[in-house]
C-alpha cells in the first residue's frame, strides 16, 4: 500500500525529462519520453496532464480531453488538476464542463487568481455577465490583496464591459491595465475603442497606433487595423483609413466555426 | 407603456400555439438531411403570408426542399399554399393554384410585379428560381423564363423595391456561395461550415414594366461584391427618399448599399460600422431587419448572427454610421448562446414602439454530440422594447417560447384580421409553428397600402404623442410579412392625425385626421381613407 502511494506521489525521470521537452517546445520527443512515464506509472496524475498539453499542442484537443479527465480521475483532490481540467473545457469553448471544475479548483486553492479569472471568463462566455463581473472583481481583490495585480485580468474585465456597454467602467479597468503595463497592446488598443466610441477619432487613431507599434499576443493585427481604418476615416484621412482598411481586409480572419 | 398594460403582460400569455389539428396546416418540412449533411440542407425553409386572391385574409405559403444534384426525393416534395378560410383553419390549394415548385426550394417573397393588384410569388431554389404570375382566378403561372430571371444558384433572400423611382418594382435576389456539391467536404464528423466555399455576387434586376426584367447587377454595383447573402432589408438610412440595401453575410462582411439616385448603390458598409464586429470580425449574419427602434426618426438595423457572436442592432446616428448597441440595449447578452435566423421588428404590444422577435436553431443537427453547452433546437426569441433597452420575455409570453425549435424562416402577419399580429416560423424538418395573438387592451390602426408603397412613411400622432415608420421592404430570412401595416396607438382610441408620404413616383403626402381605432383601412395615394 505505502509503494503505490509513493508511486502516486513521485515524478519518475522519465516523466521530468518529458517535462523539460515540452517547456522546450520540443513536442513530439516530450511525447515519445512521456510514453515511457506512463508505462512506468500509469496513476501518476502529472503524467497525464503533461499528456494532454502536449495533445493541445497539437491540436488534438480528443486526446487532450481524455487526458485531462483521466488525471482528474486520478487526482480529483489536486487544484491544478482541475483547474487543468476545467481551463482545457475552456480553450475547447465548452464552458457549461469548465465551469464546475473551475469551481472545484477555486474550492481547493482559495488563494489562485488564476483559477478566478478563467471563472470569469468561463461564465462570460455562458452569457452570464452579472456572474462574471462579480469573479472578475474577486480575482483583481485578491490580485490587489496578494501585492500582484495582473494586466491580464484587468483587461479582460474591461471587455466584459465594453460589450455590456458600461464604457465609464470599461475605461476604468483600461487605465489600471496601461498604468500597471503602459506599454500593453491590449490597453492601448481598448483604449482606442473606447474613445472611438466617445467620438473622439484623433484619440482613437493615436491609441491604435500605439497598439500597432506595442508586442503582445492577444489583440490581433487585424483588431488595430480595423479599428484605425474607422478612425482616419472619421478624421477624412482617406489616405490612411484605406491604408488600414487593405492591411484588415489582408489580415487573417478571426471568424472560426 | 402604461402601468395596467405593463402588468397585464407579465401576466398574460401573449401567444398561444395552433397545433395542425386547428389550422388544418399540416405541411411537414423535409430538410433532406443526409448523412454528408450538405450545405443546403441546413438552409431552409422560409414562409409567406400573403392575400393571394384578394379575399382581405392572409394566406400562406411554404417552401421545402427538392430534387437536387445531391438530393434525390423518395417522394415527390413541393412548396405548399395554404387558404385562409376566414375561420381560424387553412385549406392546401397548391395543385390547384399551381405553385407546388421545383428544384430545392429555400426561400419565398411577393409582390405585385406587374401592378395588376394580384400579388405574385418569388420563391428562391438551389437551382433555378421561380417567379409565379398571379393570374388572379386563384391559379399562378411560372413565368421566370419569359421574364429573364432564369439564372442558376443557390439563392437565399429576395427583395423587392423600386429603386430608381419609375413606379415598378426592382429585384435584388441574394446568392449565398458558390455552391458546388461535388465540391462538398463531408460533415459526417464536422459540423457544417459556408467556409469552405468561396463568396459570390448577388443578382439584381431592373423591373422594364413590360412583364421582363433586365440583370443591372454590374451597373448597379450590387453585383461588384462577393457576398454569402443569407437576408437582406431594403430601406432610408439616409431619408434622402432613396431605398438603400442592407445585405447581412455569412463570414464575411455585410453589405450595406446606399441608394445614390442615379441607378447607381456605393458599398458603405465597414465606413457606417455594420460590416463587422466591434472588433473587425466578420460576422455569420443571417436575418435582418430594419426599423427606428428609438423613434428618432432614422433607421436602425438588425442582424441575427451565429453562436457566441451574439447578434447586432445598429443604431443610426444619423451621418451615415452606425453604432452596434448590442450591449446597452441587452440584446447582446441574450442572444450569446445562440444561432439567430428570422427576424422582424413589430409592435407586439400596441403601444406603439416597435418590439423585436428572432427565430433561432443551431444550423449543425450533431452539435449535442461535441458540444455540452449548445443545442440544435433553441427558443423563440421575444423582446419587448423599453425604451431602447429590449427585454427577452421568455415563456412569458406564451408556452411557445418557453420550448425550442429548429427554426429558419418567420413571418408577421394578421391571420385573423383582429388587429393582433400573429406569428409563423418555418422549422427545418418539422412543422411550422404557427402562434396566436391572444390580444391587448392596447388599439389598433391597420393600414392597407395599395399601389407601390415599400418607401412609404407613416406618421401618426395618438395621445398627442407622435411615431413614424418607414414601409421597408423584405427583412428576416427566407420569408415575407403581412404587407399591411399594424399603428400601436397604446390608450387612445383613435389618431389625432395621420399623414402618410408616399415614395416616388407619386411622391405627395395624404393627412387625414380623427382616424377611429380598432380597424382596417385601405388608401391609395391620393385617394380618401376607406
Amino acid at each position: 500500500m505505502i509503494c503505490v502511494c509513493l508511486l502516486l506521489l513521485f515524478a519518475t525521470d522519465s516523466y521530468q525529462r518529458a517535462n523539460a521537452l515540452f517547456e522546450r517546445q520540443q513536442f513530439a520527443d516530450a511525447a515519445t519520453q512521456l510514453d515511457e512515464a506512463i508505462q512506468e506509472n500509469p496513476q501518476f496524475a502529472p503524467a497525464w496532464i503533461l499528456r494532454g498539453k502536449i495533445a493541445m499542442a497539437f491540436n488534438r484537443f480528443d486526446v487532450a480531453r481524455w487526458a485531462f479527465v483521466k488525471a482528474a480521475g486520478l487526482d480529483p483532490a489536486s487544484a491544478h488538476t482541475q483547474f487543468m481540467l476545467g481551463f482545457f473545457y475552456y480553450v475547447d469553448n465548452d464552458f457549461t464542463r469548465a465551469v464546475p471544475a473551475l469551481h472545484t479548483a477555486a474550492r481547493l486553492n482559495a488563494d489562485d487568481s488564476l483559477t478566478l479569472l478563467y471563472l470569469a471568463m468561463s461564465e462570460e462566455g455562458l452569457a452570464h455577465p452579472d456572474t462574471a463581473s462579480e469573479l472578475y472583481g474577486k480575482a483583481i481583490a485578491l490580485e490587489n490583496a496578494q501585492g500582484k495585480p495582473s494586466a491580464e485580468t484587468h483587461t479582460a474585465y474591461g471587455r466584459l464591459l465594453f460589450t455590456l456597454g458600461r464604457y465609464e467602467e470599461s475605461a476604468r479597468e483600461v487605465d489600471r491595465v496601461l498604468s500597471l503595463d503602459p506599454a500593453s497592446r491590449d490597453g492601448h488598443y481598448e483604449k482606442g475603442r473606447l474613445a472611438f466610441e466617445k467620438n473622439q477619432f484623433a484619440a482613437a487613431a493615436s491609441e491604435g497606433e500605439m497598439a500597432l507599434a506595442s508586442k503582445g499576443n492577444g489583440t490581433s493585427d487585424r483588431q488595430i487595423h480595423f479599428l484605425l481604418a474607422r478612425a482616419y476615416a472619421k478624421l477624412d484621412d482617406r489616405a490612411k483609413a484605406d491604408l488600414h482598411r487593405k492591411e484588415c481586409e489582408a489580415s487573417p480572419a478571426t471568424l472560426r466555426r | 407603456m402604461n402601468v395596467i398594460a405593463t402588468v397585464a403582460l407579465a401576466l398574460t400569455a401573449v401567444y398561444v400555439t395552433l397545433p395542425p389539428a386547428k389550422t388544418g396546416i399540416h405541411f411537414v418540412h423535409d430538410n433532406a438531411q443526409s448523412a454528408r449533411r450538405y450545405l443546403p440542407e441546413s438552409m431552409g425553409p422560409g414562409v409567406a403570408i400573403f392575400d393571394y386572391d384578394n379575399d382581405g385574409w392572409m394566406d400562406l405559403y411554404f417552401t421545402n426542399s427538392g430534387p437536387s444534384d445531391f438530393f434525390h426525393p423518395k417522394q415527390p416534395l413541393r412548396n405548399a399554399l395554404y387558404h385562409n378560410n376566414h375561420d381560424g383553419t387553412f385549406t392546401d390549394v397548391t395543385a390547384k393554384a399551381g405553385v407546388a415548385g421545383r428544384d430545392f426550394g429555400i426561400g419565398v417573397s411577393t409582390c405585385d410585379y406587374n401592378n395588376d393588384g394580384w400579388t405574385d410569388l418569388f420563391v428562391t431554389n438551389y437551382g433555378h428560381n421561380i417567379l409565379y404570375r398571379n393570374n388572379g382566378d386563384g391559379t399562378f403561372t411560372d413565368v421566370t423564363a419569359k421574364a429573364g430571371l432564369d439564372a442558376p444558384g443557390l439563392y437565399t433572400a429576395a427583395v423587392w423595391f423600386d429603386y430608381d423611382g419609375n413606379g415598378t418594382q426592382d429585384l435584388f435576389v441574394g446568392h449565398f456561395v458558390q455552391y458546388d456539391a461535388s465540391r462538398e467536404r463531408d460533415c459526417r464528423f464536422a459540423g457544417v461550415s459556408p467556409l469552405t466555399y468561396d463568396p459570390w455576387p448577388s443578382r439584381f434586376y431592373r423591373n422594364n414594366g413590360d412583364g421582363t426584367f433586365t440583370d443591372v447587377s454590374i451597373q448597379s454595383g450590387i453585383g461588384a461584391r462577393a457576398g454569402k447573402t443569407f437576408g437582406a432589408v431594403a430601406t432610408d438610412i439616409n431619408n434622402d427618399g432613396l431605398l438603400d440595401l442592407f445585405v447581412a453575410n455569412d463570414s464575411v462582411p455585410n453589405f450595406l448599399f446606399l441608394n445614390k439616385g442615379n441607378g447607381v448603390f456605393e458599398e458603405i458598409g465597414m465606413d457606417a460600422g455594420v460590416a463587422y464586429s466591434a472588433d473587425g470580425a466578420a460576422r455569420s449574419g443571417m436575418g435582418v431587419d430594419a426599423a427606428d427602434y428609438d423613434n428618432d426618426g432614422w433607421q436602425d438595423l438588425f442582424v441575427s448572427n451565429f453562436t457566441r457572436e451574439r447578434f447586432s442592432i445598429y443604431r443610426n446616428r444619423g451621418n451615415l454610421t452606425f453604432s452596434d448597441e448590442a450591449g446597452a440595449s441587452g440584446i447582446g447578452t441574450a442572444t450569446q448562446m445562440y444561432s439567430g435566423w428570422g427576424a422582424k421588428f413589430f409592435d407586439f404590444d400596441l403601444d406603439g414602439d416597435p418590439d423585436l422577435i428572432v427565430s433561432s436553431g443551431h444550423p449543425d443537427n450533431l452539435i449535442e454530440k461535441i458540444s455540452s453547452t449548445l443545442t440544435y433546437r433553441e427558443p423563440l426569441l421575444l423582446f419587448h422594447n423599453e425604451g431602447g433597452r429590449f427585454v427577452n420575455l421568455g415563456a412569458k409570453a406564451g408556452a411557445a417560447f418557453g420550448e425550442r425549435y429548429p427554426a429558419r424562416g418567420l413571418a408577421i402577419g394578421d391571420l385573423d384580421n383582429d388587429g393582433f399580429p400573429d406569428v409563423v416560423v418555418a422549422n427545418s424538418g418539422d412543422a411550422p409553428l404557427v402562434l396566436h395573438h391572444a390580444g391587448t387592451t392596447n388599439h389598433w390602426v391597420g393600414l392597407n397600402l395599395k399601389g407601390l408603397s415599400t418607401g412609404a412613411v407613416i406618421r401618426w400622432s395618438a395621445d398627442g404623442r407622435v411615431r413614424s415608420r418607414l414601409k421597408t421592404a423584405g427583412g428576416s430570412y427566407l420569408s415575407a410579412s403581412d404587407p399591411r401595416e399594424l399603428l400601436g396607438l397604446g390608450a387612445a382610441t383613435k389618431l389625432d392625425w395621420l399623414t402618410i408620404r408616399w415614395p416616388n413616383p407619386a411622391a405627395k403626402t395624404d393627412r387625414f385626421e380623427n382616424v377611429a381605432a380598432g380597424r382596417y383601412y385601405t388608401l391609395k395615394a391620393g385617394g380618401p381613407l376607406e
